[in-house]
């Protein structure tokens, strides 16, 4: 050593900070952990017994650990901020590098060389770019953080989660994952199948499995949205996980106060789409979009007590503009026609009349963080998310879409609104400890997710009151035979009546209706769902031809949902498709004997699913070099009925899950991975409430003679038994009632669990400071399913698996995802941030998911789905999510004009290739759109759409951690209205479909349900096939205001 | 920031061991990875609703009218009692079977204004079921509470039914004498099984009819298989065709939908009743 070179800058260790983005693997949920090596900077030997300490602002005191005897240290379980690591050793230098950003959910290394206190002089300065790879991680996705989530706009106006920024709707910003009708679509599944997780506890709705807490983005830190790839800790779920970390407190009062609104006035020019059969328009535009909130966290108790608290309060406002039009007629009697085909109509004046459908949500947050020592550590978290829309003015939002609860407004506000109330209550106790040297980690986690709500009527009575809305009965007018009502039948007035009279020998209803609605709004409900969840993980780290992150863990949970439904007055009337007669369509009850009905106020029953599971695994360093993660999961689920009795029963869930990484470099810098999985699904309850339980109905039909409910009420004795029409026949014990839906449905005894398995495989590099590029191959496939079917033409049904077991006939379930991604990612330093992926994706078979994209019906494991084998041909192709290539770009920078005054400048750019369509027609038993004339898809694809957005924010500090910013985020800046859907329909006569048919097969080749000679005539297609039936959303604006503290 | 001084390292909590902890958590995970499996739940003892086609063999020696039946299409139907919060109780069940030929005497009657107003006696049989679940695969209906029984009046003739060309499409049906007929139903079994959940029944029938005044009262008893549903297998021309049993539809035939039998029974086009019936005894399987 050069005694000379003793006057420059004094050696200073070396330090590879590693930066990950995504160490999952050995993460436990919400924490980060910081690992790493230390060498003597002089021979290059481990050294043991170094003392590590770590120190942040957001942690409770300080961590320390010592090396082992590779020089190996790791400190687990910190929660995310900035820290500063020591490292101190007798007759070495001490060290001390501070700065060092822990992002949540993230594990860090760091390596030390310490420099010899004998050692003079002679720097060793070898400053090396940071790594950014996690090296012990298999698992795909995004982290997203509250910095990209401010920077970007999210969330667009409307859309689902919108009201409340939830943390959800983020998510569809990763790669690979998308907007599907009732949350985000991951890896080619439906968004009923993820896992939603805030804290560690799973906040899925017990009955759907779609999202039961929409936790504002404000209070979150940070949104871990995992697409695959991830180990046996994390399971009931057959999508992905989307797991959000809330924000806590520190030793310093934070806090915020912010205000966003969405004019509608700002909205963007839109395409409309006019009905062609009905007089009735109803056209939609957003009215308003606002929330104002605050949070506050800081110390009760420096260093051992730290609070968190916030408040949301949120308004959507939606317009539904509602006129009248009459239908225009050629010499012939015909309907005129534009150029487009559509037929062409007149506005009758003074028939408009605007109405909104409205509702408010409000979010009230709170935490604890207590640290009871610096090796445990407790945290207890609270918050409700109680919502109210619709009532006595307004129309209810689905709080299931987001949107207005009506389409087309075909009746009076009394018959068609509704108020809908849900609330959830979530919370969350969860503790860690740790072993004096950190090698044994024990995290357990107690919560209870609480929701209740129900729809009642638009006068707020419900199920069970004496008065209102709720005692009077619903009628569906559904005359089309000869022909439709007209709109003069049910609303009064000369102008409008003269306006529809019929005019020269018009061959149709000039003011056509189909499907108008009186009387009482029909269905009303009430739930309240419980999920009480305990988990426990146990992580133990330790050496062994390497180094080993060995976990096991056990959780168990138990679900109920307590659903209680009626309709209002009792029953449902619909009219007969001639007007002659009005059948009581639904009404709850049973038979006792032949005709000796009971008819019940409402149906209210308790379901209840139990699931128990646990896991081994281990991430095994082996020498250091390469990484295997190897695992199992065993999970096992049981459903009761109302009775208390096992219902449907699950065991036996074994998931093994194995991965290997190697890293070219050796020091953090790639990755070269692959892993295999298998996941399985935790069945919703809505299959007991309604499959298992039955849904005891009962019908009759009613004279319509003394019973014409023209003007909104039923005639005294029009629904009694003297009115009772004598159906049946001659060999029916009923004569005057028939039963709908009762008892349970069988299942088959040697059902399986469902469950899909995926294998990837990719690619990490390091590519430049913070940032990192990779690509993944994705493949997830289906191994069986649980559905209901039929094997007798709809004549009785029972649960199995198609392909197999008592469904060996039916047609396996085919769900196969290849994905390939290449994506880009640099999280925020030196003021830019940019995150950017592109999917080639191929998502085919002949099941979509917990849902039916087509319909929108939600009713997992029981769709119509594999109903009947004659509705499985031509089933096989491009799913409804099949979306070719999608590319994601998302970048922000911020700019400082000095003096406090800086400039954010955001945006997001959005391309997707459009989705497959069908050919549909008719089938003889399930009727419209459920026969597939030609293969899955086989229509047009839709087209590309394209979506800009652009956020722009000016800032002002005023204090060191004070700053107001202003802020425009701006949605579809160029408002591009491209098709997003058309009309499917090829015929709605009954007609057999043509097994791997092409196009040109149509219509000559097209055969009715009754004939392999005969085809449908060319008046029997549908001229609205092909048709556009909804575009882009417009343009919306969004501005905020944001004051922090 | 400058790190923060903590506090004592070794203060010691009253906080459970971590070797104990760990202990736990470990028992727990393994513990869980052997609950024991349960099998579905059974099927509860039910029947479908609706039409079933039957065929009679005569058990008793041939003498008399009531010795000459065939078969028939017997509507059944399960009924639940009530439970105390008034929720139809599905392990409750009882059986109702009614034969369409009874029916049509009746509405025969009620056309000439002279139906039987007695309410004791019913067009069908009810009867409850011995258990709530299947036992090897069957539900019993042991005895009916009480039997099927009409008091008919003398029907006349109705005329057959011709169309446009003069072909007959409905025979003619003789007039009859005043007669009072009882079905009376025993040993009624049903298949409950996941696959079939009471489409399968076998019972014994003693039909009797009783012709005050006009002599020939006679009674005939005979074992019963039936098949839901009753599906009708007479072609054009009044043959059994066996492909009208199909359970997939076959538009060469104008088929626009299966029969709605379960695949797996095996059924013949029965030539006298030209209905599709089982051809072997409950429990039935090809």
């Amino acid at each position: 050593m050069n005694l000379n070179r003793r006057g420059l800058v004094p050696s200073i260790a070396i330090v590879i900070a590693a930066a990950t983005l995504g160490g999952r693997a050995n993460a436990q949920q919400g924490a980060g952990v910081l690992v790493g090596s230390v060498k003597d900077a002089a021979t290059k030997q481990a050294i043991a017994d170094v003392v590590v300490t770590v120190t942040s602002p957001n942690l409770q005191g300080e961590q320390t650990v010592v090396t082992d005897s590779s020089g190996g240290y790791r400190i687990p379980n910190l929660p995310s901020g900035v820290y500063s690591i020591r490292f101190d050793l007798e007759n070495y230098r001490p060290y001390t590098r501070p700065g060092i950003e822990l992002p949540v959910d993230t594990t860090l290394r760091l390596n030390a060389d310490l420099i010899p206190d004998t050692l003079q002089a002679e720097e060793i300065v070898v400053v090396g770019r940071p790594p950014t790879v996690d090296v012990g991680s298999t698992s795909t996705g995004l982290h997203i953080s509250s910095e990209l989530t401010k920077r970007v706009p999210i969330s667009k106006p409307g859309g689902k989660g919108s009201a409340t920024r939830s943390f959800e709707s983020v998510a569809e910003m990763t790669a690979g994952a998308q907007n599907d009708g009732y949350g985000v679509s991951i890896s080619g599944t439906t968004s009923p199948e993820n896992q939603y997780v805030i804290d560690g506890v799973s906040v899925n709705n017990p009955a759907t499995g779609i999202i039961g807490a929409p936790l504002s983005v404000e209070f979150v830190k940070e949104v871990n949205v995992i697409t695959g790839g991830y180990m046996p800790e994390y399971g009931h779920a057959t999508g992905g996980i989307l797991t959000a970390v809330t924000k806590s407190g520190s030793n310093e009062f934070h806090g915020a106060v912010w205000g966003n609104t969405a004019p509608g006035a700002f909205e963007g020019n839109r395409r409309r789409v006019n009905p062609q059969n009905t007089s009735i328009f109803t056209q939609r535009r957003l009215g308003s979009q606002s929330d104002i909130g605050f949070d506050i966290g800081g110390p009760i108790v420096k260093d051992k007590l730290w609070f968190y608290t916030g408040f949301q309060a949120a308004n959507t406002a939606y317009y539904l503009d509602r006129s009248l039009n009459r239908y225009e007629f050629d010499a012939a009697g015909e309907y005129r026609k534009n150029a487009d085909g559509n037929r062409i109509t007149t506005l009758i004046p003074y028939t408009n009349q605007t109405y909104i459908a409205s509702g408010q949500d409000y979010q009230a947050f709170g935490k604890l963080t207590y640290s009871i020592n610096s090796r445990n550590r407790i945290v207890l978290t609270a918050f409700v998310t109680p919502s109210v829309s619709g009532g006595a003015n307004s129309f209810a939002i689905d709080p299931a879409s987001a949107s207005p609860e009506v389409g087309s407004i075909a009746g009076p506000f009394s018959a068609l609104a509704h108020k809908i109330v849900s609330n959830s209550f979530n919370t969350s106790l969860k503790w860690t400890t740790e072993s004096e040297d950190k090698k044994i980690l024990v995290d357990t986690t107690l919560g209870w997710h609480h929701s209740w709500g129900g729809t009642y009527a638009s006068d707020g009575s419900r199920i069970g009151s004496t008065s209102g809305l709720a005692t009077v009965p619903s009628v569906i007018w559904r005359k089309n035979n000869p022909g439709p009502h007209s709109i003069t039948n049910f609303e009064p007035g000369s102008a409008l009546a003269s306006a529809c009279s019929a005019i020269g020998n018009a061959k149709y209803e000039a003011c056509p209706v189909i499907g108008y609605q009186t009387g009482g709004p029909g269905g009303l409900d009430q739930e309240v769902m419980d999920r009480y969840q305990a988990r426990s993980v146990l992580t133990y780290f330790f050496q062994g031809l390497g180094h080993h992150v060995a976990k096991a863990g056990a959780d168990s949970e138990l679900t109920s949902f307590e659903h209680a439904r009626a309709y209002t007055g009792g029953r449902v009337y619909r009219e007969s498709s001639n007007g002659g007669s009005f059948a009581i369509y639904r009404d709850y009850g049973y038979l006792t004997s032949p005709d000796t009905a009971v008819e019940l106020p409402k149906l209210q029953w308790k379901t209840r699913s139990m699931s128990i599971g646990g896991f081994l695994q281990d991430s095994w360093s082996l020498f250091d070099k390469v990484t295997v993660n190897y695992g199992l999961r065993y999970d096992s689920q049981f459903i009761m009925g109302p009775s208390g009795a096992i219902g449907l029963s699950l065991p036996n869930q074994v998931s093994p899950r194995v991965g290997v990484i190697w890293d070219p470099t050796q020091s953090g810098h790639a990755k070269v991975y692959v892993h295999y999985a298998r996941f399985y699904e935790s069945v919703p309850l809505q299959v007991a409430d309604r499959s298992l339980s039955g849904e005891p109905g009962l019908n009759a039909v009613q004279g319509g003679k003394g019973c014409d409910p023209r003007n909104g009420t039923l005639a005294p004795g029009c629904g009694g038994a003297a009115n009772r029409v004598t159906t049946g026949s001659p060999s029916s014990p009923d004569r005057k009632w028939s039963v709908v839906g009762a008892g349970g449905v069988p299942i088959d005894p040697s059902l399986k669990p469902q469950s899909t398995d995926e294998f990837i495989a990719g690619a990490d590099y390091d590519l430049f400071k913070n940032g990192r590029v990779s690509v993944a191959y994705t493949r997830r496939w289906m191994n069986s399913i649980v559905e209901d079917m039929s094997r007798d033409e709809a004549q009785t049904y029972f649960i199995g698996n198609p392909g197999r077991g008592m469904a060996r006939d039916f047609p396996k379930a085919v769900r196969n995802y290849d994905a390939l991604t290449f994506s880009l990612q640099k999280i925020f330093s030196d003021k830019w941030l940019a995150t950017a992926s592109y999917t080639l994706a191929y998502l085919r078979g002949n099941y979509g998911g917990l849902f039916r994209a087509e319909t929108g019906q939600l009713d997992p494991n029981i769709t119509s789905d594999f109903d009947l084998r004659s509705l499985m041909v031509n089933r096989y192709g491009p799913l409804p999510g099949d979306s070719r290539h999608q590319f994601k770009a998302f970048a922000a920078r911020d700019f400082e004009l000095g003096r406090g005054r800086g400039i954010q400048l955001g945006g997001s750019f959005r391309a997707s290739s459009g989705g497959p369509t069908n050919v549909l027609g008719s089938h003889p038993i399930y009727g419209g759109g459920e026969v597939f004339i030609l293969p899955r898809g086989s229509g047009e694809r839709l087209p590309w759409v394209t979506d800009f957005g652009a956020h722009l924010a000016y800032t002002l500090k005023f204090g060191p951690t004070q700053n107001l910013t202003v802020s425009i985020d701006v949605f579809n800046l160029f408002n591009f209205q491209t098709v997003t859907s058309i009309n499917e329909t090829y015929t709605r006569s009954d007609v057999q479909p043509i097994p791997d048919g092409t196009r040109a097969q149509l219509p000559g080749s097209l055969h009715t349900s009754t004939s392999n000679v005969d085809t449908i005539k060319p008046s029997e297609v549908n001229p609205d096939f092909g048709k556009p039936t909804s575009y882009q959303t417009p343009r919306y604006l969004r501005f905020g205001l944001r004051t922090e503290f | 920031m400058p790190p923060m001084k903590s506090t004592s390292k070794f203060v010691r909590y009253s906080v459970p061991s971590t070797a104990t902890i760990a202990a736990l958590v470990a028992l727990t995970a393994l513990t869980s990875m052997g609950a024991a499996s349960c099998s579905q739940p059974p099927p509860k003892c039910t029947s479908v609703r609706g039409d079933f086609a039957a065929t009679y063999k005569l058990t008793s020696p041939a003498t008399g009218e009531c010795s000459k039946l065939t078969g028939d299409v017997l509507g059944l139907a399960t009924y639940n009692a009530s439970k105390a919060d008034g929720y139809a109780d599905f392990d409750k069940a009882s059986l109702a079977i009614q034969a369409e030929a009874l029916g049509k005497l009746a509405d025969r009657a009620q056309a000439i204004n002279q139906p039987d107003l007695d309410a004791q006696r019913k067009l069908y049989a009810f009867g409850p079921f011995s258990t709530a679940h299947p036992s090897d695969d069957f539900c019993e209906v042991p005895a009916m509470n009480y039997g099927a029984q009409q008091n008919l009046p003398a029907l006349p003739l109705i005329p057959a039914k011709k169309n446009d060309k003069g072909e007959v499409t409905e025979p003619e049906v003789p007039a009859t004498v005043p007669m009072n007929i009882k079905y009376e139903w025993s040993n009624t079994r049903l298949l409950v099984t996941a696959d079939a959940v009471g489409t399968q029944m076998s019972a014994d029938l003693t039909y009797t009819e009783n012709r005050p005044g006009n002599g020939g009262d006679c009674t005939a008893t005979y074992h019963v298989v039936a098949v839901y549903p009753s599906v009708p297998c007479a072609d054009d021309e009044g043959k059994p065709d066996i492909r009208l049993c199909s359970p997939n539809a076959n538009p060469d035939i104008g088929m626009a939908q299966g029969s709605g039998l379960n695949p797996d029974f095996p059924i013949t086009c029965d030539p006298v009743t030209l209905r599709c019936v089982l051809t072997e005894e409950p429990p039935a399987w090809k």
